[in-house]
């Protein structure tokens, strides 16, 4: 069923319009909040979270061709949120990778990628992603990972397409940097 | 840039592929099942709750931002006051600083007792005071037999020697001695200077006060004149050079209730 026939069902109070949307985005959502957190369990709530706020406020969507972007957005809000408030309790930061994952990849960070498995490659890259700074790891995951244009990028993250290019072309030097040696 | 070109397809194609190993430790199916969980209890207030929250929300903004406004006025309040309270403070560390070690008015009346009791020790003997401003005071007692003291006369002059330079603060001096007596004491100023100053106050007949003063910088430019000084206003005894600088001398004078 096509996306925006979707939305407007949801709008209408369709429960099985709004599981569908859930279908398709959840695993992207929990991928994106895991990426910027560097682990399970906030990926986990955040990821619940981000589908009931959407669920309380898709009456106020106006084009439901946005819903990748708006989904996305209300999902970096609330990463946002639980990074400044775990910052500031400082019991989780975003470089909390989880700790087997850690190990890993500086056991493997050294060899070449075609060397490892995916996972293997999925945790170095996790590593190498919380070392990157926020406003080029953000982009990096939704442009590069999730496939969103850099205008729907750009509208998440409440920039201009321009910061969000900026952005962009930065990640990709650092990852280049930091990359290179192993491709 | 080729080389380039090529990273980045290959690091594009890691990062997707990495992207794409990412899953819950349990299983989708164990997540999918947490979010409907969530859905279901709906954790989050109803849109009427979110409403109500919203305006709580707006009413509690406008009551930061009026506790914010009083605070900020507070402040400034606390400000102006502090500052008008230092500005206070400075005029009148500056008066302190200008009569410091300048006496009294009961402080002149317990001297004229004083006053009075050595006189009584010392017979014809004559004492006098001087105190500085400059936390210096010297007493004496008249060497000589003071034939000329008005003893029942006790007359206050208070000196201002001003030097006319910069940054130079005025001195004050109190001199109690009797009417006709002569007190001699020194004024030290920049560079080791100092002005050794005589001075003998007469009280005359109609009631008011001539101050004769001679004064010496370092035995060397001096300066002498007699004037009727008023109890006032500050009135010119002498103006002389000191290394460079002009130096005025100048006094009030008042007679003390006889004793």
């Amino acid at each position: 069923m096509n996306e925006v026939l979707l939305v407007g069902a949801s709008q209408a109070g369709d429960k099985a319009a709004f599981d569908s949307l859930i279908n398709r985005y959840y695993k992207n959502i929990y991928r994106f909040a895991y990426q910027y957190t560097g682990n399970h369990h906030d990926a986990d709530e955040v990821c619940q979270e981000t589908f009931l706020r959407a669920l309380n406020s898709i009456r106020k969507l106006k084009d439901g061709n946005c819903f990748k972007g708006w989904i996305f957005t209300i999902a970096s809000n609330l990463l946002r949120k639980r990074i400044k408030e775990s910052k500031r309790e400082n019991t989780l930061g975003t470089k909390s990778l989880d700790g087997a994952a850690v190990e890993l990849a500086e056991d493997k960070n050294t060899q070449p990628f075609e060397m490892l498995s995916s996972k293997e490659k999925a945790m170095i890259i996790q590593r190498h992603l919380q070392e990157m700074p926020e406003h080029m790891r953000l982009v990096t995951i939704l442009v590069f990972m999730e496939g969103l244009t850099q205008k729907d990028a750009a509208g998440v993250l409440s920039c201009s397409e321009a910061s969000a290019s900026r952005h962009l072309d930065a990640a990709r030097k650092w990852l280049r940097a930091r990359l290179q040696n192993l491709v | 840039m080729n080389t380039n070109k090529k990273s980045d397809n290959i690091i594009d194609a890691i990062l997707k592929d990495a992207h794409g190993e990412i899953e819950p430790p349990d299983s989708w199916q164990a997540l999918r099942t947490r979010i409907d969980r969530k859905i279901n209890s709906g954790e989050l207030p109803l849109p009427q709750a979110t409403q109500l929250s919203k305006n709580v929300a707006f009413w509690r903004r406008i009551a930061l931002a009026l506790a914010a406004c009083l605070l900020i006025t507070l402040g400034l309040l606390i400000y102006t006051i502090g500052f008008a309270q230092r500005t206070k403070g400075y005029w009148r560390q500056q008066l302190t600083t200008t009569n410091q070690g300048l006496l009294s008015q009961t402080q002149l009346n317990q001297l004229s007792t004083t006053f009075s009791n050595v006189r009584q020790l010392f017979g014809r003997h004559s004492p006098w005071i001087v105190v500085g401003s400059g936390d210096d005071a010297e007493i004496g007692v008249d060497g000589q037999i003071a034939r000329t003291a008005d003893t029942s006369k006790v007359v206050i002059v208070r000196l201002v020697v001003n030097l006319e330079k910069q940054n130079a603060k005025s001195r004050y001096f109190d001199i109690v001695t009797f009417s006709n007596q002569q007190a001699s004491f020194q004024v030290p100023f920049a560079d080791s200077s100092a002005i050794d100053i005589s001075l003998k106050p007469i009280l005359r007949n109609d009631g008011t006060i001539a101050v004769e003063i001679n004064a010496q910088v370092d035995s060397g430019s001096q300066a002498s004149g007699s004037s009727i000084v008023a109890g006032n206003v500050f009135t010119s005894l002498v103006r002389m050079r000191a290394n460079g600088d002009w130096v005025n001398i100048d006094a009030v004078a008042k007679s003390m209730s006889n004793i």
